[in-house]
């Protein structure tokens, strides 16, 4: 005689299992494409990576030994943390013009637009355009010229370089904070608006009693977003603006990681910085977390 | 709900675990390897086993026949059924002119072996060395490939990823080209050039005579040569285009004019690599003084161009000199069809090695790869190329002078090509001295050094060695095996 499942295990089985068991193939697909290479990453690490016919020699903290005494993984860190610089600048900009925008100023829908607009056009294509701008003897120096200005070698001087990234990145940056910002104020009801401007707030107080108040989650979203561009995608700035130079000082952990493993080719030294990198970013979504949670605890 | 909640995430975790260990175990064939001695001492007999210090593997071994090895333009291709080699390198990048010379090539050697198909493929030059490394990383991809010579070659034999010319040439066809000097180890030659660059000073004549100089009369003393940079200058002229940006300006300007000025020998460089200490050596740092007296005759924006565009700024008309770079034959055929009065000359020596008063050459040309089941076609191929009338329709094509014996120089068609000739056979051979090099001397030294010095922020050249100095100690200690390889390397 068959053996009846007892109606609690069957209801265990139709809950609790069956959903995993149909979601197990894509979720093996997504560990397979995430997971690995994480695992790969960690190994190389590890590792002085030979090649299809070298065998890899396992050699402990080496690599990160190497790189945590490298002046230039250090200086391609403290860079990161220049540009750091970028997220409160983009905060304040993007809640500034996001205010005004919301203000329905005349024309605020093609400025709208033109905010925008940066953000969506690619960043080699930036950074080149912004490379030539640049230059010694480019348009932004003729420019300051015919006006009696002499400008400085944006790109090519090492305590310039950085600092005319960093503009470029805020321009490039900033369209999505107003974007951000705009959204959520369009989705904050009126009547707030309204109370205050009946209680006789002007536009300072409105933006600091209600406007703030009300973008604190979108600016917490925005400014973890930032940060986590700031550290781990700027890649693409550099790689075509400046390649790093001059003479490394425009070096990111990024970069630093792409020269040590595909110009270096010391494939686990390159691994040991990008498990550093990815150390910070980590700490940096879970703070975004607990930010987030605390946030909303206390019910802002 | 605990319960189930705790199988749930005991589930999951089985799953990550399971997965962990597939990945675990797929990444795994590295260390399944047999232990890698070091190389190339003694290299990881790996399948199969790199090529210098182990038998060729069974594949690719020469087939001997009567009278010949059997291999290159000996191999009976016709025989090998049907082939389809893949060839990928960087086309007009490196050379323009040369892939309408290629496909030519192709069209031939497959009407010629209706069983054999060609792929080419190009890369660019910025990401050719992943490519490679990649490649190797996964025993998949090209039969055959570009390559320059030196390290950058040597890096994939030493990886065992390549196999040397004597594996898939007939003897007849290694003796044709003398200029496999750079890629020499082990007594083994892993690049087979096809076409060498050389690397004079070009003037822009009439600036020289606009400034008051004479034209006819290069200077011949390094004091007569900064003498007339800043007679030069003095006219309002810029003197010497260079574009640091990308830091090839710098790697050219070093490797092709200045560093070789103390050497006698490739032996020397690769010494000091490995051992030797680039702050004191005395002809390093006599090259950098001289690096640092040419500063002020430079474009002052070097920094904020790329190496195309400083050169740009000599074919405009607007500086003097420019130094030669790879593809300077079709830079001077361009000016010259433009109406510029174009002349050559050598950069005057400063120092008393072999190398001071040679020009400059390197040759460039292909490898077969390991991995390839088609060597031996690959191998003919290579050798088809270098055909005599081959040879000259390369010439032709893209102005750059054939590697090979089998082209006759005699045939160099402009003035400016048979001076640089004339040059080459004059005081014999000099190569690109970063070839003998780690590519990280070059990214974070020679480029990083000369951007300094533009921006103002290196002192002298002793600060600049310094930065050598500093790049090579690193690299020592993360590449222990190169530095083996580079002493194996001594000698070849």
């Amino acid at each position: 005689m068959p053996r009846i499942p007892h109606p609690a295990h069957r209801d265990f089985m139709r809950l609790r299992i069956q959903p995993w068991l149909f979601c197990a193939p894509l979720l093996v697909g997504v560990a397979l494409v995430f997971l690995w290479p994480l695992v790969s990453l960690f190994r190389y690490s590890f590792q002085r990576v030979g090649s299809g016919y070298i065998a890899s020699e396992f050699v402990g903290f080496d690599n990160f030994r190497f790189i945590y005494k490298d002046p230039l993984f250090w200086k391609a860190i403290a860079n990161n943390g220049t540009l750091l610089l970028c997220v409160p600048i983009l905060i304040a900009l993007s809640t500034i013009l996001a205010t005004l925008l919301f203000d329905r100023v005349r024309g605020w829908r093609a400025y709208r637009t033109f905010v925008f607009l940066p953000y969506i056009v690619s960043i080699p294509v930036v950074g080149i355009v912004f490379g030539y701008l640049f230059q010694k003897n480019g348009l932004v120096n003729s420019a300051l010229g015919s006006i009696g200005i002499t400008g400085p070698d944006w790109l090519g001087s090492s305590s310039w370089a950085i600092w005319t990234i960093m503009a470029v990145i805020v321009w490039k940056e900033l369209g999505f904070g107003v974007m951000v910002f705009l959204a959520r104020l369009i989705s904050v009801p009126e009547d707030l608006f309204e109370a205050a401007r009946i209680d006789g707030a002007g536009w300072w107080s409105r933006l600091r009693h209600v406007v703030l108040p009300q973008l604190a989650p979108a600016i917490l979203f925005y400014a973890i977003v930032e940060t986590i561009t700031m550290l781990s995608w700027v890649f693409a700035y550099i790689y075509v603006m400046t390649a790093g130079g001059p003479g490394n000082s425009t070096v990111v952990s990024e970069y630093y990681i792409y020269q040590q493993t595909f110009q270096n080719t010391v494939i686990g030294i390159g691994a040991a910085a990008a498990v550093t990198l990815l150390a910070f970013v980590s700490v940096l979504i879970l703070a975004r977390i607990w930010l987030t949670r605390r946030v909303e605890a206390l019910g802002v | 709900m605990k319960g189930t909640r705790r199988l749930a995430i005991a589930a999951a975790l089985a799953l990550l675990t399971v997965l962990l260990a597939v990945a675990a175990a797929c990444g795994g064939s590295e260390e399944a390897a047999p232990p890698a001695a070091e190389p190339p001492a003694e290299p990881a007999p790996a399948e199969p086993p790199p090529p210098a210090e182990s038998e060729p593997a069974a594949e690719s071994e020469p087939a001997e026949t009567a009278g010949g090895s059997g291999l290159g333009s000996e191999f009976d291709v016709a025989s090998a059924g049907d082939v389809n080699l893949k060839l990928w390198w960087l086309g007009d990048l490196e050379a323009p002119g040369i892939e309408a010379w290629m496909d030519q090539m192709i069209q031939d050697f497959q009407t010629e072996y209706p069983n054999v198909t060609i792929e080419a493929t190009t890369y660019d030059t910025n990401t050719w060395i992943q490519t490679q490394q990649t490649a190797c990383q996964s025993k998949t991809g090209a039969d055959l490939w570009y390559n320059w010579s030196g390290t950058w070659s040597l890096e994939l034999a030493w990886k065992g990823c390549t196999v040397p010319n004597e594996e898939v040439l007939a003897p007849a066809d290694i003796e044709a080209n003398a200029n496999v000097q750079e890629t020499i180890w082990d007594g083994k030659g892993w690049v087979l050039p096809l076409y060498r660059f050389v690397y004079p000073i070009v003037v822009n004549l009439d600036l020289i005579e606009q400034a008051g100089l004479d034209p006819n009369t290069p200077p011949a003393t390094w004091e007569e040569w900064t003498a007339a940079l800043a007679e030069i200058k003095a006219a309002g002229i810029t003197p010497i285009a260079l574009g640091l940006k990308d830091g090839f300006g710098g790697e050219i300007a070093a490797a092709g004019q200045l560093e070789k000025q103390w050497v006698n020998q490739p032996d020397d460089i690769k010494q000091l690599v490995i051992d030797g200490d680039f702050s004191t050596d005395p002809g390093w740092n006599a090259w950098l003084e001289k690096m640092f007296e040419l500063q002020p005759y430079f474009n002052d924006d070097a920094n904020s161009l790329t190496f195309a565009e400083g050169l740009a700024l000599w074919q405009n008309g607007e500086t003097a000199m420019v130094f030669g770079a790879p593809g300077v034959q079709s830079v001077i055929k361009a000016a010259q069809d433009a109406g510029v009065n174009v002349g050559l000359m050598r950069m005057p020596p400063f120092d008393d090695g072999e190398w001071a008063e040679s020009l400059v050459q390197t040759g460039q040309g292909f490898q077969v790869t390991q991995w390839s089941e088609n060597k031996e076609v690959a191998g003919a191929f290579m050798a088809f190329l270098q055909e005599p009338e081959n040879a000259a329709a390369l010439y032709e094509a893209t102005g750059n002078f054939p590697a090979t014996s089998n082209w006759d120089p005699a045939s160099a068609s402009s003035p400016t090509d048979q001076q640089m000739l004339e040059w080459l056979g004059e005081k014999g051979d000099a190569y690109w001295a970063a070839n003998y090099t780690p590519v990280d001397l070059d990214v974070n030294g020679t480029f990083v050094v000369f951007q300094k010095m533009m921006a103002g922020e290196l002192a002298d050249a002793a600060a600049a060695a310094q930065v050598y100095q500093d790049v090579i100690e690193k690299w020592r200690e993360a590449n222990p095996g190169t530095v083996e390889n580079f002493q194996s390397w001594l000698g070849s």
